[in-house]
């Protein structure tokens, strides 16, 4: 790796303001997990690396009126092990604790992780099957900007210059609600997914009262399949109806060809999973 | 990797053919090409810049722009590395330009990029994807050049 | 683009015992510990996170020393597999690998003890499948796995801490 300039400050208003003054030549660096994988590989060159790990109040999991807010610096493996968490909102838990191994959820955080926005992030599904909020903070001011929004492109976010996440919002499931992830991993147990796929459903007499799906590793950035949540909603749950919502699946879908598998591949299987997800979700399995 | 783009530009072959061979000019075309130079063996060399997210690759080369056949086609070819990650692409890019009735000239751009090394390990499955709507920012931005 | 050449000040506890350096930012905390601290017992094999070999206690948490810079790591309590011992004792999962075949080659075993050692430190009595996937990071060419498994079974059934 080539040498650069580490700054620790230990309040945001100077990690701000670095990143002010450096501007382009300046990146934030949180748990550095993956920025220590692209600087190791060249992928990324920051002269000025502005490390926010000694910056305090910014790893916190607070509920607050059917949402929980979870700080930008709270770790994964403290989403996955929180109780407030598996009390409130356990997809949350479970998607967040998919994540790599125990050693990278130790380090990585909610923040970092959703700056650094890989098409096949295990927790941007579900996230969005949630309609998750994220809160952005500058010297200017604060913003909130939904997930969706926030998602725009691989590796790129709507964080502009001289931003940083500070906080990640995150509705609570709707009331008996089932919540599922699959995650696909053709390949090793720590990988991202090849497809995944987040389903959250609610069932009354039958009948589909609420559907979400979330769709990871299948496009530039996590998606969200409405046109099938509306395909579903209102309707008699049946396997049948099921399967046709989940084909029309491949039609959302924009994957790359990439060694976790061939577009084609992929695009087949979002249709896959995302009628197991949505058969689990809506009781059906 | 290959690809293909259609564009019809209300202006005559000839006029479009003027710009693809004045070189600098049809390179400052395409988003992030960052300079070009003339050689003395008439061939060019030139950077271009790709980013992706946080990651920028830079590709520095030679470009050669063969002569004109009388079908209407020309072609470009270009080896380039990025110096910095190791690796590079060989390209191919050829225009084919049809000129209609009405004087205006329908130009199919194909592609075909190889890529070598380290930038084809990492790179590949990214720029493909920015590599299309740079081709697609070229054609339109020619287009304005020269109508 | 100006390089620096800047080295910064680190403290770090290791097993115990203070120690202070001046590395350059870039210094990985695994090279800190293997080269600038002489403490060679942590390996280093893929460099990217995924393998394990690296892996070392900060703040009581396993991480990859590979991933942390020596910077990132200023003021943390670090124990090694240097520091799994207590003096001349080895600790309980050291004589159960050491019993049960858990390793052959040895390079991947500092990592493999360090993780095993923070999985019986949070759960004493883990089921196979929890130490399956607590263990996902740490890999091993040479045992098959199943020998570390049963290695980790068996000191915490002789109560592993």
């Amino acid at each position: 790796m080539r040498d650069f300039f580490f700054h620790a400050p230990d309040n945001l208003q100077e990690a701000l303001s670095l990143l002010n003054e450096h501007g382009d030549d300046a990146r934030l660096m949180a748990g550095g997990t993956a920025m220590m994988l692209m600087m190791k590989q060249s992928l990324l060159e920051a002269n000025h690396v502005v490390s926010l790990h000694k910056v305090p109040g910014l790893a916190y999991i607070n509920r607050d009126n059917g949402t929980l807010r979870i700080g930008a610096l709270t770790k994964h493996r403290d989403v996955e092990t929180s109780a407030e968490v598996k009390a409130t909102n356990p997809l949350l838990a479970e998607v967040y604790s998919r994540i790599a191994t125990v050693r990278i959820r130790n380090v990585g955080t909610v923040g970092g992780g959703l700056a650094h926005s890989d098409p096949a992030q295990d927790p941007q599904p579900a996230l969005l099957a949630l309609g998750a909020r994220v809160k952005i903070t500058s010297a200017k001011g604060e913003r909130e900007v939904a997930l969706s929004d926030f998602l725009v492109d691989y590796y790129e976010t709507a964080l502009e210059p001289g931003e940083v996440i500070t906080e990640l919002i995150v509705p609570n499931a709707p009331d008996g609600a089932k919540g599922v992830y699959i995650k696909y991993l053709p390949r090793t147990a720590d990988d991202y997914p090849t497809v995944g796929v987040a389903a959250i459903g609610v069932v009354n007499g039958g009948v589909c009262q609420d559907v979400r799906l979330g769709l990871g590793a299948l496009a530039p950035t996590a998606l969200r399949a409405t046109s099938v949540e509306d395909a579903l909603k209102g309707q008699q749950v049946t396997a049948q109806s099921v399967r046709q919502a989940a084909e029309a699946v491949a039609d959302l879908v924009d994957p790359l060809d990439d060694p976790r598998g061939s577009a084609e591949y992929k695009r087949d299987m979002s249709v896959v999973f995302a009628r197991r997800a949505l058969e689990q979700a809506l009781g059906l399995s | 990797m290959k690809f293909e783009h259609k564009v019809t530009i209300p202006a005559s072959r000839d006029a479009i053919n003027a710009v693809l061979h004045d070189v600098p000019r049809a390179a400052r075309c395409m988003p992030g090409v960052q300079e070009v130079n003339q050689e003395a063996d008439g061939s060019y060399t030139g950077s271009l810049r790709i980013k992706v997210g946080p990651m920028g690759f830079t590709l520095s080369g030679k470009m050669l722009v063969e002569e004109e056949s009388a079908e209407g086609l020309w072609r470009l070819t270009t080896e380039a590395q990025d110096r910095r990650l190791g690796g590079g692409i060989h390209a191919n890019v050829e225009a084919l330009l049809i000129e209609g009735a009405s004087g205006s000239t329908e130009m199919t751009m194909s592609a075909d990029i190889q890529f070598m090394g380290r930038l084809g390990e990492l790179g590949q499955p990214l720029i493909k994807r920015r590599a299309e709507s740079m081709f697609k920012d070229f054609a339109e931005n020619l287009r304005k050049e020269v109508s | 683009m100006t390089t620096s050449t800047a080295l910064h000040k680190v403290s770090l506890t290791i097993n115990g015992k203070k120690y202070d350096a001046e590395v350059p930012a870039r210094r990985t905390l695994v090279d800190m510990l293997r080269y600038d601290l002489g403490l060679t017992g942590t390996k280093e094999a893929c460099s990217v996170g995924v393998c394990g070999a690296c892996t070392v206690l900060l703040n009581g948490s396993i991480v990859a020393s590979c991933l942390t810079l020596a910077v990132q790591a200023d003021g943390a309590e670090i124990t090694t597999i240097e520091g799994i011992a207590d003096g001349d004792k080895l600790h309980p999962l050291q004589e159960s690998f050491m019993n049960n075949g858990g390793f052959q080659c040895g390079i991947c075993t500092p990592g493999q003890i360090v993780a095993s050692k923070a999985l019986l430190d949070s759960n004493p009595h883990p089921t196979e499948d929890e130490i399956k996937e607590w263990m996902m990071g740490n890999l091993c060419r040479c045992t098959g796995y199943y020998q570390i498994i049963e290695s980790i079974q068996k000191a915490a059934e002789a109560g592993g801490k």
